[in-house]
Formats: C-alpha cells, sequence, structure tokens
C-alpha cells in the first residue's frame, strides 16, 4: 500500500487496529469505592465492563456476559476468593484470563492464587496504568493462543504462532518473551508503520514511553538476533513514528 | 551430630566431653580473668576442701608416725634397761663380783649382726664421782656428757628420759637409771641411749611424699568434679544452645531435660513459660500487623484508583489538572511509606519476606524496571529519568519486593538530587561480582544481575556511608533536603536484597553523584521464551 504522507497512513493503520470487537472484563469486587472507578477506568479505555458484588453473582454473571477477562478480588464476603476462582476457570475455557486483586503480603497467598486458576496478580494498592497494562497483556497472551494456528511470512522470516517459534532462513532463531511479542506485533502488521505509541501500548500495555526510548532498545535486540550471520535487516525506522517490519528490498 | 554442627554448639555452650572438656579444664586452671566458669569454681572450691581436708589430716599422721616412732625408741631403750638391770640381778646371783671385767661384759648389750638395726649405746658411770666407768665397744667418741641433774636423779633411783642434741642438728634419747645388784646395792649408775637420725631422716622424706600426693589428691579431685559438673549442668549447655537456636520464627523450641534435678527442672519450666508469653506477644503482634495492613490497604487503593481514573479525562485542565496530578504524587509517596512500614513491622514481628516459597517466580528485571520507571516519573519533574541499559535477565524472586526495593532506591535518588540533575537506570547480566558482595550473601552463582540506580547528586558523606543502610538512620544532608524522611527506605531496600540472596553496594563521590548497585543471582538460562 502507498500512502500519500504520514497522516494518511497513520489513520489507516489505526483503524486496522482498533476496528476490532471490545473485549470484556468482568469486574468482581465488593467494595464500591474501588468496584466504580475499574469500571470508570477500564471503560474509559475501551473496554466493556460488568461488576460482580461477590462469587455467586460472579458465576452467574460469567456465564451471560462470557468476558475475555475477569479482575477477581481474591478477599471476598461468602464464597472464598480462591473458591471463586477455581470454578470460574473450571466453567470456561482456556482462554479465559483471570487476573485478581490481592491484599495479602505472603507471596504464598499470591501463588496460591495462581495454584487456583488465576493467570496474574496485582497487589493492592495500585496504580491504574499498572493494573492496565497487565489487563492488556493478558488479553494479547489469550489473542494469541485463541488465534488459528498459523504461520506469519515476512521475506525469508517465518513465524509459527501457535509453537511461538521464529526461523531466518531456515534457521530457528531463539527470542525472549518481549522479544517475540514485539516481532510478533510487527509481523502482523508487515509493510506498516506502527507508531510507537501503539506498540508500547500492545506489547507492554502502557499508554506511553514516558519518554523511556525503551522500544528502541528491544529493536535493537530483536535486530541483532534477526540479522545475525549477515542478513540484511528488515525492521525500519520511521523516525518521528515508529517502526515497520519489512522484507529488506531486493528481496 | 554433624562436625559443623558440633563446633557451632561448642562455641556457645561450654564443652562436655572429649578433648575440648580437657583443653577447658586445663585452660581454667589458669586463668584469672573474669568471669570466672561455673564448673571451674565448683570444681576449685571441691579441690580446695580436699586439699585443706587432707593437710589436716596429713598433719596429723605426720604427727602421729613421729610420735610413733620416737615413743617406739623410747620403749626399746626401756626395754634395753631392763635387761640390763636383769642381767645385772642374775650375775650378781651366780657370784660374779662387780668388777671391772663385769662391768665391760655388761655394755657389751645384745649381740649384734647384719640384721641388728639402731644400736643402743650402754655407757656406765661411777655412782660415786660420776665418771665415766667403761662404754660400749662401738662406741668411739663420747659428744654426750652425763647432766648433773640426770646423774642426781639416777642417785635417787630415778629412771630419767632425756633428749640430747649437738651443734648439728643431731639429736638422741638418753636413759639414765641405777644399776643394782640383788641385794638392792647400787653398782653404777647406766645410761643407754639410741640415735634419732633414722627418724629425722625420714621426716622430710614423709613430709614430700604426703604433699605430693596432696597436691595429686588435689588435682585429681579437681579434674573429676570438673567434669562431673560438665555432666550436671548438660542441661545447662542445652539450653544455651537451644536459646541460641530462638528466633522471631522459631519459637516452638521447648525444652524437656533428661536428667531430672530439681533445680533444673525449675530452670527448664521458667524458660518454657517465658517462652510460651514470647510465642503469644509475638502471634498478637503478627496479628495486628495483618490486620492494618490489610485495613490500610482498601482506602488506599480506593483513594488511588479514583484520583488515577480522573485524571484519565482529558476534560480536567489547568489548575485542576495540576493539583490533582499533586495529589496523586502525594498519594504514591504515601502509599510507598505504608509499604515499608508494613514491611518493617512484619520483620519486627518475625514475619521476614519470603520470596521462595511455594518455588517462587522468576522476576523478569528488564520488564520490572519499565514498571519501576514509569511509576516513579512523577515523584521529580524536575529530575531527568532516564533508563539507561536494559539487558534482558531474569531472577528467581518476587516481583511486588522487587519493586519496593527498586522504588526505594529511585525515589532516593529523585528527592535528594537537585533539580537539574538526572537519574540512570540500568540493568546487566554479569558473570562476577565484587568481593564483598561475595562475603555478604554467601552465594555461589554462575550469573548474576546488577540493577543501578545512578543519580548525579551531590554525593554520600564518607561518614555517613556505613550507616546508610541501618533502620531510622538519616544522614545529615538528608535531614536537611526532607526532614520528615523515615530512614526506612534504604533498610527496607537492604533487607529485600538479602532475603533474595543478594547485596546492595555504593559507589559514591562527593560532588559528583552516587550509584546504588542491587546484586542478585540470576536465574539459569533456560528455554528462549517461558509460556505464559
Amino acid at each position: 500500500m502507498l500512502y500519500e504522507s504520514d497522516e494518511d497512513f497513520l489513520f489507516q493503520d489505526v483503524i486496522m487496529i482498533t476496528n476490532q470487537p471490545k473485549k470484556r472484563i468482568l469486574v468482581v469486587e465488593d467494595e464500591a469505592n474501588i468496584a466504580q472507578f475499574l469500571k470508570r477506568g477500564l471503560t474509559y479505555k475501551g473496554f466493556d465492563v460488568r461488576v460482580a458484588w461477590g462469587g455467586e453473582q460472579a458465576l452467574q454473571e460469567a456465564r451471560g456476559f462470557s468476558p475475555d477477562l475477569v479482575v477477581l478480588d481474591i478477599m471476598l464476603p461468602g464464597m472464598d476468593g480462591y473458591e471463586v476462582c477455581r470454578r470460574l476457570r473450571a466453567s470456561s475455557d482456556d482462554r479465559l484470563q483471570i487476573v485478581i486483586l490481592t491484599a495479602k503480603d505472603e507471596l504464598s497467598d499470591k501463588v496460591i492464587g495462581l495454584d487456583s486458576g488465576a493467570d496474574d496478580y496485582v497487589t493492592k494498592p495500585f496504580v491504574f496504568e499498572e493494573l492496565l497494562a497487565r489487563i492488556r497483556a493478558r488479553l494479547r497472551r489469550s489473542e494469541a493462543k485463541n488465534q488459528h494456528a498459523r504461520q506469519i511470512v515476512v521475506g525469508d522470516l517465518v513465524i509459527d504462532t501457535a509453537a511461538r517459534q521464529v526461523c531466518r532462513g531456515g534457521e530457528p532463531i531463539e527470542l525472549t518473551m518481549r522479544e517475540y511479542d514485539l516481532l510478533e506485533l510487527l509481523a502482523q502488521h508487515a509493510g506498516q508503520v506502527l507508531p510507537k505509541e501503539v506498540i508500547f501500548e500492545r506489547t507492554w500495555g502502557y499508554d506511553n514511553e514516558a519518554g523511556l526510548e525503551i522500544i528502541k532498545v528491544y529493536i535493537n535486540y530483536l535486530r541483532s538476533k534477526l540479522n545475525a550471520g549477515g542478513k540484511p535487516d528488515m525492521i525500519y525506522t520511521v523516525r518521528g513514528v515508529g517502526y515497520m517490519l519489512k522484507a529488506p528490498s531486493g528481496l | 551430630m554433624s562436625e559443623a554442627l558440633q563446633t557451632e554448639r561448642e562455641r556457645i555452650a561450654p564443652p562436655e566431653k572429649g578433648l575440648p572438656l580437657f583443653v577447658a579444664m586445663c585452660r581454667s586452671l589458669f586463668s584469672f580473668r573474669k568471669p570466672r566458669s561455673l564448673r571451674a569454681n565448683l570444681a576449685q572450691w571441691n579441690a580446695l576442701v580436699l586439699l585443706l581436708t587432707l593437710a589436716l589430716l596429713e598433719s596429723v599422721v605426720y604427727q602421729m608416725v613421729t610420735a610413733g616412732l620416737i615413743s617406739d625408741l623410747d620403749s626399746h631403750l626401756t626395754a634395753q634397761a631392763t635387761r640390763l638391770q636383769a642381767a645385772t640381778a642374775r650375775w650378781k646371783a651366780s657370784g660374779t663380783p662387780a668388777d671391772l671385767n663385769f662391768l665391760k661384759q655388761l655394755v657389751h648389750g645384745d649381740r649384734i649382726n647384719e640384721f641388728t638395726a639402731n644400736s643402743i649405746y650402754i655407757k656406765l658411770f661411777d655412782v660415786h664421782s660420776g665418771q665415766l666407768l667403761t662404754l660400749s665397744p662401738q662406741l668411739e667418741q663420747i659428744s654426750i656428757p652425763l647432766s648433773r641433774s640426770d646423774f642426781t636423779a639416777a642417785l635417787q633411783g630415778r629412771r630419767v628420759l632425756s633428749v640430747v642434741g649437738d651443734r648439728d642438728g643431731d639429736q638422741a634419747h638418753t636413759l639414765t637409771f641405777p644399776l643394782y645388784d640383788k641385794s638392792r646395792l647400787m653398782i653404777a649408775i647406766a645410761q643407754v641411749s639410741q640415735s634419732l637420725q633414722v627418724i629425722r631422716q625420714v621426716q622430710p622424706v614423709l613430709l614430700l611424699v604426703l604433699g605430693i600426693v596432696g597436691l595429686l589428691a588435689a588435682l585429681a579431685s579437681y579434674a573429676f568434679s570438673f567434669y562431673l559438673m560438665s555432666q550436671e549442668l548438660r542441661p545447662l549447655s542445652r539450653l544455651i544452645v537451644t536459646m541460641h537456636r530462638l528466633s522471631a520464627q522459631h519459637f516452638d523450641i521447648r525444652f524437656h531435660p533428661a536428667r531430672l534435678t530439681v533445680e533444673i527442672i525449675m530452670l527448664t519450666q521458667a524458660f518454657n513459660q517465658m517462652l510460651d508469653r514470647l510465642q503469644a506477644s509475638f502471634a498478637l503482634q503478627r496479628s495486628f500487623v495483618s490486620n492494618v495492613s490489610h485495613e490500610l490497604r482498601t482506602p488506599l487503593t480506593a483513594i488511588q484508583g479514583q484520583i488515577d481514573v480522573m485524571l484519565l479525562n482529558p476534560e480536567l485542565k489547568g489548575e485542576m489538572r495540576e493539583d490533582l496530578q499533586g495529589v496523586s504524587a502525594e498519594l504514591r509517596r504515601l502509599t510507598r511509606l505504608v509499604t515499608n512500614l508494613l514491611t518493617s513491622a512484619r520483620a519486627e514481628a518475625g514475619m521476614f519476606p519470603r520470596p521462595f516459597d511455594n518455588g517462587g517466580q522468576i522476576v523478569d528485571l528488564d520488564a520490572l524496571l519499565v514498571e519501576v520507571a514509569h511509576q516513579a516519573r512523577f515523584i521529580n519533574q524536575q529530575i531527568r529519568l532516564e533508563v539507561e541499559h536494559l539487558e534482558q535477565v531474569g531472577v528467581p524472586g518476587e516481583a511486588d519486593l522487587l519493586k519496593q526495593l527498586l522504588l526505594n532506591l529511585v525515589e532516593n535518588a529523585l528527592t535528594y538530587t537537585p533539580a537539574g540533575g538526572e537519574v540512570k537506570l540500568a540493568v546487566i547480566r554479569c558473570d562476577s561480582v565484587p568481593a564483598e558482595v561475595v562475603t555478604e550473601t554467601a552465594v555461589r552463582s554462575k550469573e548474576w544481575a546488577r540493577l543501578s540506580v545512578c543519580d548525579s547528586g551531590p554525593g554520600i558523606d564518607p561518614e555517613d556511608l556505613p550507616h546508610i543502610f541501618e533502620r531510622n538512620y538519616r544522614g545529615s544532608y538528608g535531614r536537611e533536603v526532607r526532614p520528615s524522611g523515615s530512614g526506612l527506605g534504604l533498610f527496607i531496600a537492604r533487607l529485600i536484597a538479602h532475603v533474595h540472596h543478594g547485596a546492595i553496594t555504593i559507589n559514591s563521590e562527593m560532588g559528583k553523584g552516587t550509584c546504588f548497585h542491587v546484586w542478585l543471582p540470576a536465574a539459569v538460562e533456560g528455554a528462549a521464551f517461558r509460556s505464559s
């Protein structure tokens, strides 16, 4: 695709990326103040949010609402939070992500949560953007799991999304989790320039880099691994905007 | 008991058996510094009492032996005198004249052969003049003259026993008595004598032997007493070792003495009761901290969340936004302080953070650093916060704790660096650590992670440097810049580093800046990516 100007392709990309159905989040929290800001904040950030005040209600809502992710406060009146977690996990498929909110200090209490079927935990008190980042990261995970196993091919780069494996020119490349996430995102939009904000939000979950230049660091790691053995660079830097993955010209 | 445990035990409590006991025994004999060893004291008193008793006994023995020997000698003299008298009477009865020949016969005395011991010498004196008439043939020289009083007394018919000594210190006993013939006519004055030399020779030997025996007995008594005391006091040693093992975490130890002596039983009962009270007190403290912890977290979460969400609204502008951001920043600072306080209170109640319970997690330090940098960017807007270097390295541990550690260090750096300065964060992987880290962590790891928080501040005063990690410690500069600081941040940071088997080192130069380096053992590089 050819673009007339910078603004043009930015606009197109943004539409493509946000033209997805809203993710559904179920918040299970008995403290009204906390439930309220969670609902408002998450709704503002583009999620479809429902609130349940206790364990029983949560299970009911989950059946009807079919959330993509549950934010579950582990200290609930009535049914034990861990029990709710277990039942939620049991009654839904792998796709459901559960993030528990815990006020417990002992690591073992947090690990119990993970053993009960939670995917991650956030300790109270937390800053909202922290929770948001975790939620986004979790949703991205489940999204990846959800997609039918497929390959993304860009030039001589082959990405197996189900196995999370990468090969270039037939040779396998070892990537860390974050490097893979970054590469997969770029590959899914191969040939398009991804703005830094989008990259940061999709990969790290934060709304902005806050001037920390984090992406650059990981792009460089990625470059050195992909280009090992003298292979030509596939990641293009678009100054002031973002990055793009493309088969090197000539291929 | 393993070797290491045994020697550790000996370090804490007095030794009870084998070579160490012997060494302790010898040492205590000659040591005069306070405090003294209880066993040594008891053993010494024992030995002393024995020594005194023995001294008393031995002096009695000595006296008795000496007296016995002397009285033996005297009765010999008396017996000889009686024989002489009898012989005289017999011969006179057979009609022998009392002339010199006869006297010479008399003084021959008993026959001497090789077995004869303690020769008794006989001298005969004239009854009128007191002149020596004849003497034993063995006597070649007379050193003892007849004393006037003895002579007079004998003339009166008495037997006189005297002790005579010469200038060299030699002594002899003399028995002076009259010799009668059959018709009770005094023929001569006889004097029998025997030297005390043998007795006087025996005495020092006896003294020496008694002395040596006494001393040896005292030493033996000391040794045995020491050993026996050690055995009796064994429950006490065990008590000491047990008490050392007690800590806020291990309160379950109760003591059941094997040897049931009354005093030990009373002591251990008191000890057990004290432990019960302490355990109850700690349990109370723990539950209090847990309750408080939960009570504090809920409102903090609610307020923080409500403010955060309010700030999401782009309609909120200008002064209102600034004010709200100010509140948010203060709230975050409060939250950090509360978190530090709770960790500190828990540590005091014996609830140290345990990042490896139930296996623990692997924490990606690069992701953590990004989180921390994000969260900390509002602490001080006048300072440039930068992530300088990010290597992807994971460490075993707990994410929340490591985040608390980093936030404490970053908050410190951002607070004490003047406006316009910068704070740089970095995490690198390395395979060697400075010597001080090795000693502090006592951990061998092939790979390490190093987190760095470096600032361009004024540096840390070398006087403050050794105290900087102490709880509640505030350097003079710190008190100047932020008088209301708690002094907890660095203390908690080091605590967290320690429970992760790591350490914190400082590079600081006055006027240039300070770098805090957190060293943590890295997780073994496993598969390329960890499945979620």
